[in-house]
């Protein structure tokens, strides 16, 4: 094998490099690309946007982990299809209808108190077989309310308190997460979290954190989808990135060049795990890189975002970064910064598309 | 292998050091080296001559070697100073195992100051640089007490205790950082030295990528070797607050950098610590600095600002310079907690990015009093190596 000069370095570098590695997240991309897409028992599920997680598929049913407010999934069968098919969709949104194309009958829908929808229909008129899953009137601009919560980690304990406040703030259509969610992203503490969500009258659609990253390879797909992601709600887009290693992949700018393009007409709001630049410097709880910091930020600016939101550090802080506002809400009870009079404490923004007015304010829990 | 071969059998021959030596003797004995110092070239000192008397027998080695050079790596790394016990130089090894014991416990204190406060806004600084130090302290004690066990009696080199009127260099710089493009640099340095001052240049360029640094210094030697017009330094180690401004930009990507700094930079020579151990040095620095980001958007271009902990760790060794040749230099692999520059921070594929910075290795060698050429590798975000020509002008 020739040596090119990346790989000279490399090898000079290596007893330096053996402690890190240039692209932490490429795995994790790679995997996003395969998030929404299954295929078993002569059918194949896919999608649209990895914007589900596919948790379990049989022939004539399939069960979904919903990361965004509307799906659209499409079933291919190797013929004959089934005469029924059965949709179960978690974390799904409230009032979420099922839209066939072709037309199909409903034949059951409904979602329970846990966040669970379920949908049945048949018979199948055909091999393929469209749906969108979302509630009614949210394809078109509107105002609407949602609230931000990161970094619960071990105060999982105690998350039911936050969940109880957040119920019984009006008009919030969803939760957006900024990582976080457990100590060490096992099996167990992704359940129950999982469990202590079925309390949250609302869907929480999140990317992961640094501490998803305590197995290797992360379990948080598995669970609840792409770390990274867009969709829009309600006129509004919404684009979730991956940084809990400090880094955003390259493969994960290729994407988020589509989806600045497709917020350039909208409100954006952009939440990742570890912020790019941390308010206090000499901490550096941020990207690893500066440089790269600076870049990232600076294309977010020029693409017009609107809103940057950002968890990681275990306090509040409102700031700026190259112009665009920044929050960063690590409130959920992780181990808290200490003499900032914060404590537990979610956010809430108000979302206008047609002013594209994105006010924040914090709610908190203690 | 040669080499090691060679480093195995000149330790295995090492004179023992039994006795405890205060820290003021130990600047006594450097002193005296200084004296031997002024004989000699511009900048160079021959070795120590032997001693006149028979200095008494060393203890025999409670092992033989290479069990002590093994044992200086495991249980080394657990227990610093393993290796020199084997040896039966029982002083280096104490105050290597107190070095460690040093280290630990300011990692620990400051681990649990940063866990306690959730590394609160007020206090995460002195914080972060302690949890550096400390870290940073138990990788050159680890070093140190590998060092030790292997060298030679006079380890490799000596220091140069004067510097040169000027040190020019020009070179080529790689960079691979999968978030940038640009790879090749021209770079060029300036340091200047008269008296305790020290006056600095360095620029990079990539022709055609983009992307240029630029960096200003000045310090002040309140101690150690100095410039031409001062009087030769007893060694190698000496203390330097410095401050310096950098701008770097980024065309293609559209944003720039700078950074204004200000730091106290430091070095000990290994001896002064741990008699026996010669030709080696611990390097330190610690400060602060303000860093401006300006973005290439259309309207208001605001200024934003924001803040580095400066802090970097070092152990190094001193190649040549004996004798009447004038030639050596340095070799020193150091943890450097800046997360700008080209080498930026480590990215950790697990619970811990973000917060660290980068290690490098940088080597000087002076083929003549004049010429010479200095490497130097980094690896955090980025891999970095540079090689440059210099020149010296006493």
């Amino acid at each position: 094998m020739r040596c090119s000069l990346p790989r000279f370095v490399l090898g000079i570098a290596v007893g330096l490099g053996a402690l890190g590695c240039l692209r932490p997240s490429e795995e994790r991309a790679r995997r996003d690309e395969q998030v929404g897409s299954a295929e078993a028992d002569g059918v194949r599920v896919e999608v649209a946007g990895g914007h589900a997680a596919v948790r379990e598929l049989e022939r004539d049913r399939v069960l979904l982990w919903a990361g965004a407010p509307r799906l659209s999934l499409t079933f291919a069968w190797d013929a004959p299809p089934p005469g029924e098919v059965s949709v179960e969709v978690l974390n799904c949104m409230p009032r979420a209808e099922v839209v066939p194309t072709p037309s199909v009958p409903v034949l059951e829908s409904g979602r329970d108190a846990s966040g669970r929808c379920s949908f049945r229909l048949g018979p199948l008129a055909g091999t393929a077989l469209e749906l969108g899953i979302a509630p009614p009137d949210t394809a078109a601009p509107s105002p609407f309310r949602f609230a931000v919560m990161s970094d619960v980690q071990e105060a999982i304990v105690d998350v039911q308190d936050i969940y109880s406040v957040m119920n019984r703030e009006p008009d919030i259509d969803f939760l957006l997460g900024a990582g976080d969610l457990t100590e060490q992203g096992t099996h167990e503490q992704l359940q129950r979290f999982e469990r202590e969500l079925r309390s949250l009258s609302i869907p929480y659609y999140t990317t992961l954190g640094n501490h998803e990253l305590g197995q290797s390879p992360s379990l948080f797909q598995d669970y609840f989808g792409r770390g990274s992601e867009s969709f829009e709600y309600r006129g509004v887009r919404f684009t979730l990135l991956d940084s809990a290693s400090a880094t955003l992949d390259p493969i994960v700018l290729d994407w988020l060049d589509e989806w600045l393009a497709a917020g350039a007409d909208q409100a954006h709001v952009v939440a990742m795990h570890i912020p790019p630049l941390d308010p206090i410097g000499v901490r550096n709880g941020a990207f690893a890189n500066r440089n790269e910091a600076a870049k990232l930020l600076r294309r977010l600016a020029a693409a017009g975002v609107d809103l940057t939101l950002y968890g990681h550090i275990h306090s509040y802080y409102h700031f700026e970064n190259a112009g665009m506002p920044a929050h960063v809400s690590g409130g959920g009870g992780a181990i808290p910064e200490k003499f900032d009079d914060i404590g537990r404490h979610f956010l809430v923004v108000d979302a206008d598309p047609a002013t594209q007015r994105l006010d924040v304010s914090v709610v908190r829990v203690d | 292998m040669c080499g090691v071969v060679s480093v195995l059998s000149s330790a295995s021959v090492r004179a023992q050091s039994t006795s405890l030596v205060p820290p003021a003797m130990l600047l006594g004995a450097a002193s005296a080296r200084a004296v031997d110092a002024a004989a000699s070239s511009p900048g160079v000192v021959p070795s120590p001559p032997a001693a006149a008397a028979s200095p008494p027998p060393p203890p025999e080695p409670r092992a033989p070697s290479p069990l002590p050079e093994i044992a200086a790596v495991f249980p080394g790394f657990i227990v610093h100073g393993s290796g020199v016990w084997l040896q039966h130089r029982n002083q280096t090894a104490q105050r290597l195992l107190l070095l460690e014991g040093a280290a630990l416990l300011t990692t620990f204190a400051s681990g649990f100051m940063l866990f306690r406060t959730g590394a609160a806004r007020d206090v995460v600084g002195p914080s972060a640089l302690g949890a550096v130090a400390g870290v940073g302290t138990f990788g050159v004690s680890f070093l140190a007490n590998v060092y030790a066990a292997w060298a030679p009696r006079d380890g490799f080199g000596d220091p140069l205790r004067t510097l040169p009127l000027l040190e020019s260099s020009a070179g080529y710089l790689y960079v691979y950082d999968p978030q940038f493009e640009h790879r090749h640099f021209a770079t060029a340095q300036v340091v200047g030295r008269l008296l305790a001052w020290r006056l600095a240049a360095n620029v990079a360029v990539a022709p055609g990528q983009g992307n240029e640094r630029v960096e200003l210094g000045a310090g002040y030697r309140v101690l150690g070797p100095r410039g031409p017009g001062d009087a030769a330094g007893s060694d190698g180690s000496y203390l330097e607050p410095r401050v310096a401004f950098s701008d770097h930009r980024f065309e293609r990507d559209g944003f720039s950098n700078s950074v204004i700094e200000l730091a106290l930079e430091g070095r000990l020579d290994v001896d002064r610590y741990l008699p026996d151990v010669r030709g080696a040095f611990f390097q330190g620095e610690a400060g602060y600095a303000r860093q401006a980001f300006r973005y290439d958007l259309p309207g208001p271009n605001p200024t934003e600002w924001t803040s580095l902990l400066l802090a970097h760790v070092g152990f190094g060794l001193y190649l040549g310079n004996r004798g009447d040749r004038q030639t050596g230099g340095e070799v020193q692999l150091y943890y450097d907690h800046r997360h700008d520059g080209f080498a930026g921070g480590l990215k950790v594929n697990g619970l811990g990015s973000g917060p660290a910075g980068h290690f490098g290795i940088l080597g000087s060698y002076q083929l003549t009093p004049e010429w010479g050429v200095r490497l130097r590798t980094e690896a955090g975000s980025a891999y970095s190596l540079g090689l440059d020509a210099v020149l010296r002008t006493w």
